[in-house]
């Protein structure tokens, strides 16, 4: 039997990145008392360091709010979601585990990539949106003409959007109101039998694998026996429990509630975010939907410095998956590098972010190599492969042609900067489909541009011609066959498989310069020459040289210049975790990156 | 062993290499250093008494001791004797001369107060190059200042020369003849330094603009060269930038190198005591004011050496020498050998293994830190 959980919301805050979700989460559990005044540290939600660091979400966080009303206490789950493109996988995870969504709404930037790209989202999960119009109070904002843009889009009243200044807190609880009065309670059935949504999970070295669940259907308690309905495996459960900002346990969890399952889950392989738990005894018969595998857009090696750290970097891995299912992975060797994986991200914040937090949490160091996307190589004889990394690429005379992915690309940009992203898109290869104005002042270009040209710099690029002002969303569109050639890079002769790139040719002499002038930047001195050199098929095409260090050596040590050149010593013993040795030349883990950080006016390599 | 180090901070002008606490400074102010020097020594040895009782070695550094009368230097013997430190229980007195305050009474007088070994700051027997480096002597001077020295030869007195390489200006040829004759004239101990340019002095920033050039690549010919040179006149090298005669090493820079305690004195001077490295205040005036606060423990610079920081430096200082360092140190402290890492300076015969000592070995001498940089991983 169905019926209406009347006193429970379940929703998400989804915005642009930077419109204030956050700000405003920290004010609704402020609001509803979920956490002492004197325990609120801005943006208490983004809890990793990496998140408070770069003022970026990136993982969904689920919390538990009481909003008490005169008709009762309204139990508000609510999941900040993150803002960035690489990320909307999370977004659209969350979105499952809803029945509405605030949508947050700069009012004087309005309407951007990512607000339209998480309302579609949110419109495809059937989900009931409320509009918001945040940072009222800024001297910029135009509240009444953002009002009619988003009421226009949405086909919401103007009049009714609340507007708001999450970070003054301003007409916060009209938003409480209206998530209360416009969100539909969850359908629920508390007799059948058991199905909950893993929507994500984290692991916990005491406690196993800790499962963020959304209870759909039947209920669950401490002392029961739990199936995974993917992989099978059974479990008891020790504690169930909900969310305010740390864990609270609780004796049932009904259908209709957002919380947690513990139930001293160590085989991290045995749980899959979207799977379904249902109990043992009385299993369900059918599992949610769950969610559609991600297909990762971009690939890269990424090695452990010590090859005896090669087992901690897959368990690393493994834990990271867990509460990270985008990042996928498979081993690959490397001739520079010995054994690792090729790793496949959605972006390359994504692939930065996982980077940092292998460094920073599982503490692993670690070297990934440049990134590239998967190429489709048609062969002489008419058969074709994938490949996920250059050093795959079979020898030239064996394959016809490459072909490379492409994307579609939306640029939201105020009109005045529509020339300078014109000519953006060009320098990236990319291909002119339409523009469409939003407003007087405001248009949408769209192009077609390869994927590997908008993977790097792009999107530093697009915000610095536009002072800040553009943004940007993209989707795969197929792939095209265009002139790409495999570039290696050589150091002192022989090629290094961890450089080596696909790139369209008419831009590979620019890029090897660029690239030998950033190595010589960043490869130090040897006791011998270095020479740094980027080639195809064999054909040398630029070089440099790093040159020789004549002597290292300190000449006097007495008393007092054995604690200062200690400390150097221990400096400089630090820096060296950092190197490989590739062949006899040490190579500083940054170097393997160093085509991230070029810039596009190089001049030539000598 | 313990030591004992004066740091006396004077200069009749300072040198354009140099980084260290030193000052140009009038003549008043020597009188103000030697009654601070016997207060903090006062207090300093009676917080440690047992340097005053089993010191063996005494080091008077600069600076340039030598810029002291004999009226001044008895000040700096008199606090000594004072408190306890008798010179006929020395092994080795050690006192730094510059040439152009190297005069015969202030020489006299210090070996009659026990004084038995002088090292002569000759730099280098060239007038341009002095110039150029901003030394306040001439190469007369320093002849001359070396023949004084020589007289007391006979009376057993050690004397070191010490020149430096790698000038600004300097050729192959103008540092190896520099070489050949210290090695003949009657001194039982050399060293010679290769210049190391500090950022913030005269020839650092001259360097930095572009106005003054040093050659790196002359670096390895001169060091090489004059190695061969000293091993053929019969000096031996002890550590990477000193050579003596059998039996003429310098014991108190040896307790340096072995990690033994010493108790220094002055602004800026260094101390090594049970374990943990520490200095008081290097300029003048911060010194004279601790010093007459008493010499708090609470304003000296510390560095606590545990266990790690004692075996890096045991690792490195020992590689300076030519003994060479014992792998059974580090299985000692269950550290495994960095087989790899030996092999491959091996390769390079940059590094020589016997039983159980590995040692420098040719270019490797030139190489050091990066040599030892493997050994610290």
């Amino acid at each position: 039997m169905s019926k209406k959980h009347n006193l429970i919301r379940n929703f998400s805050i989804i915005a642009h990145i930077d419109h204030g979700k956050s700000t405003l989460a920290d004010r609704m559990i402020e609001m509803t008392h979920t956490v002492a005044s004197n325990e609120m540290t801005n943006q208490l939600l983004d809890n990793m360091d990496l998140e408070r660091e770069r003022g970026i979400t990136i993982k969904a966080h689920a919390i538990r709010m009481v909003y008490k009303r005169p008709e009762g206490e309204y139990i508000l789950n609510m999941i900040d979601t993150p803002g960035h493109v690489d990320f909307s996988y999370e977004v659209s995870r969350s979105l499952a585990a809803c029945e509405g969504a605030i949508l947050v709404v700069d009012a004087s930037q309005g309407i951007e990539a990512q607000t339209l790209s998480n309302l579609y989202l949110a419109i495809e999960n059937n989900l009931t949106i409320i509009p918001v119009l945040n940072k009222i109070d800024l001297p910029g904002a135009n509240p009444d003409h953002i009002a009619q843009l988003v009421g226009d889009l949405l086909g919401y009243d103007p009049d009714q959007i609340p507007r708001i200044s999450a970070k003054s807190g301003i007409n916060i609880q009209a938003v409480l109101d209206k998530i209360v009065d416009e969100i539909p309670p969850p359908e629920v059935n508390n007799d059948g039998p058991l199905q909950a949504l893993i929507f994500d999970s984290v692991y916990d070295s005491y406690r196993g694998v800790i499962n963020y669940i959304r209870i759909v259907q039947g209920s669950l308690s401490a002392g029961q026996k739990i199936k995974m309905m993917k992989s099978g495996a059974e479990y008891m459960v020790t504690e169930v429990g909900t969310f305010s900002m740390q864990r609270d346990p609780k004796p049932e969890l009904s259908a209709g509630m957002v919380g947690y399952v513990l139930a001293n889950v160590k085989t991290i392989s045995d749980v899959k975010i979207g799977d379904t738990v249902t109990l043992a005894q009385n299993p369900s018969p059918t599992a949610l939907p769950g969610y559609k595998d991600i297909l990762p857009m971009i690939f890269s090696g990424i090695y452990p410095i010590n090859p005896e750290d090669y087992k901690d970097l897959r368990d690393a891995l493994e834990k990271l998956k867990l509460n990270d299912s985008a990042i996928s992975w498979e081993p690959e060797t490397s001739e520079a590098l010995g054994f690792g994986f090729r790793a496949g991200f959605l972006g390359l914040l994504h692939m930065e972010i996982v980077q940092e937090r292998l460094d920073r949490e599982f503490n692993v160091d670690i070297i990934t190599t440049v990134p590239n996307v998967e190429y489709h190589v048609y062969m002489n004889d008419g058969s074709h492969i994938k490949i996920e990394s250059p050093s795959k690429l079979p020898d030239a005379s064996r394959y016809d042609y490459i072909e490379e992915p492409y994307v579609k690309v939306q640029i939201f940009t105020p009109k005045e900067f529509v020339g300078a992203m014109m000519t953006l898109c060009d320098e990236k290869r990319g291909e002119f489909t339409t523009m469409e104005y939003i407003d007087e002042n405001k248009v949408i270009l769209k192009y077609e541009i390869p994927l590997a040209e908008i993977m790097f710099d792009f999107y530093d690029r697009l915000k610095s011609v536009s002072r800040g002002y553009a943004g940007l969303d993209y989707e795969p569109c197929g792939y095209r066959r265009n002139n790409l050639v495999k570039l290696d890079i050589l150091l002192n002769g022989d090629p290094v498989d961890a450089f080596s790139v696909i790139i369209h040719k008419d831009k590979s002499v620019q890029y090897a310069n660029a690239i030998c002038v950033k190595l010589k930047e960043l490869i130090p001195r040897q006791q011998f020459d270095v020479a740094i050199q980027g080639a195809i098929g064999g054909k040398i095409i630029s070089r440099s040289t790093v040159k020789a260090v004549r002597k290292d050596v300190l000449a006097k040590c007495y008393g007092g210049d054995i604690t200062r050149k200690r400390k150097l010593l221990e400096k400089q013993k630090e820096g060296k975790k950092r190197m490989k040795n590739i062949g006899s030349v040490e190579v500083p883990q940054k170097a393997f990156l160093a085509v991230l950080s070029l810039s596009d006016n190089s001049s030539s390599a000598e | 062993m313990q030591s004992i180090y004066i740091h006396t901070p004077f200069c009749a002008k300072v040198c354009h290499y140099c980084d260290f606490s030193v000052l140009s400074a009038p003549e008043r102010l020597y009188e103000e250093y030697l009654s601070l020097l016997k207060i903090e020594m006062e207090i300093m040895l009676k917080r440690y008494p047992e340097f005053a009782h089993h010191t063996e070695t005494i080091y008077w550094g600069g600076g340039t001791p030598s810029i002291l009368n004999t009226q001044q230097q008895n000040k700096v013997f008199d606090i000594l004797k004072k408190q306890g430190i008798y010179f006929s229980s020395l092994l080795e007195f050690s006192m730094e001369v510059n040439p152009e305050s190297c005069f015969e009474d202030r020489i006299e007088n210090a070996i009659q107060h026990g004084v038995n070994r002088f090292s002569l700051g000759i730099q280098t027997f060239h007038d341009d190059l002095l110039k150029r480096i901003g030394r306040s002597h001439d190469v007369e001077t320093a002849i001359k200042a070396l023949q004084t020295l020589l007289k007391y030869n006979s009376y057993g007195i050690s004397i070191s020369g010490d020149l430096m390489f790698n000038l600004p200006g300097q050729t192959i040829e103008t540092f190896l003849s520099d070489v050949r004759f210290i090695s003949e004239q009657n001194v039982d101990h050399i060293s010679f330094y290769g210049l190391n340019i500090a950022p913030m002095t005269v020839l650092g920033k001259r360097i930095e603009r572009g106005s003054d050039f040093v050659d790196e690549s002359v670096y390895e010919p001169m060091y090489l060269g004059g190695v061969e040179l000293l091993s053929k006149a019969g000096f031996d090298r002890y550590e990477v930038s000193n050579f003596a005669k059998p039996e003429k090493q310098s014991l108190h820079n040896k307790n340096y190198w072995n990690g033994g305690s010493y108790l220094g004195f002055g602004p800026g001077a260094h101390s090594f005591v049970g374990s943990v490295r520490f200095h008081a205040p290097e300029k003048f005036a911060p010194w004279r004011q601790w010093v007459l606060e008493g010499c708090p423990e609470s304003s000296l610079s510390l560095d606590p050496i545990g266990k790690e920081e004692r075996l890096i430096e045991k690792i490195w200082l020992s590689l300076r020498t030519s003994q060479g360092l014992n792998l059974k140190t580090l299985e000692l402290e269950s550290i495994p050998i960095p087989q790899e890492a030996i092999q491959h300076w091996e390769n390079q015969k940059m590094l020589v293994r016997v039983g159980d000592h590995v040692h420098l070995h040719g270019r490797g001498w030139v190489y050091m830190d990066s040599i030892i940089q493997d050994f610290l991983r």
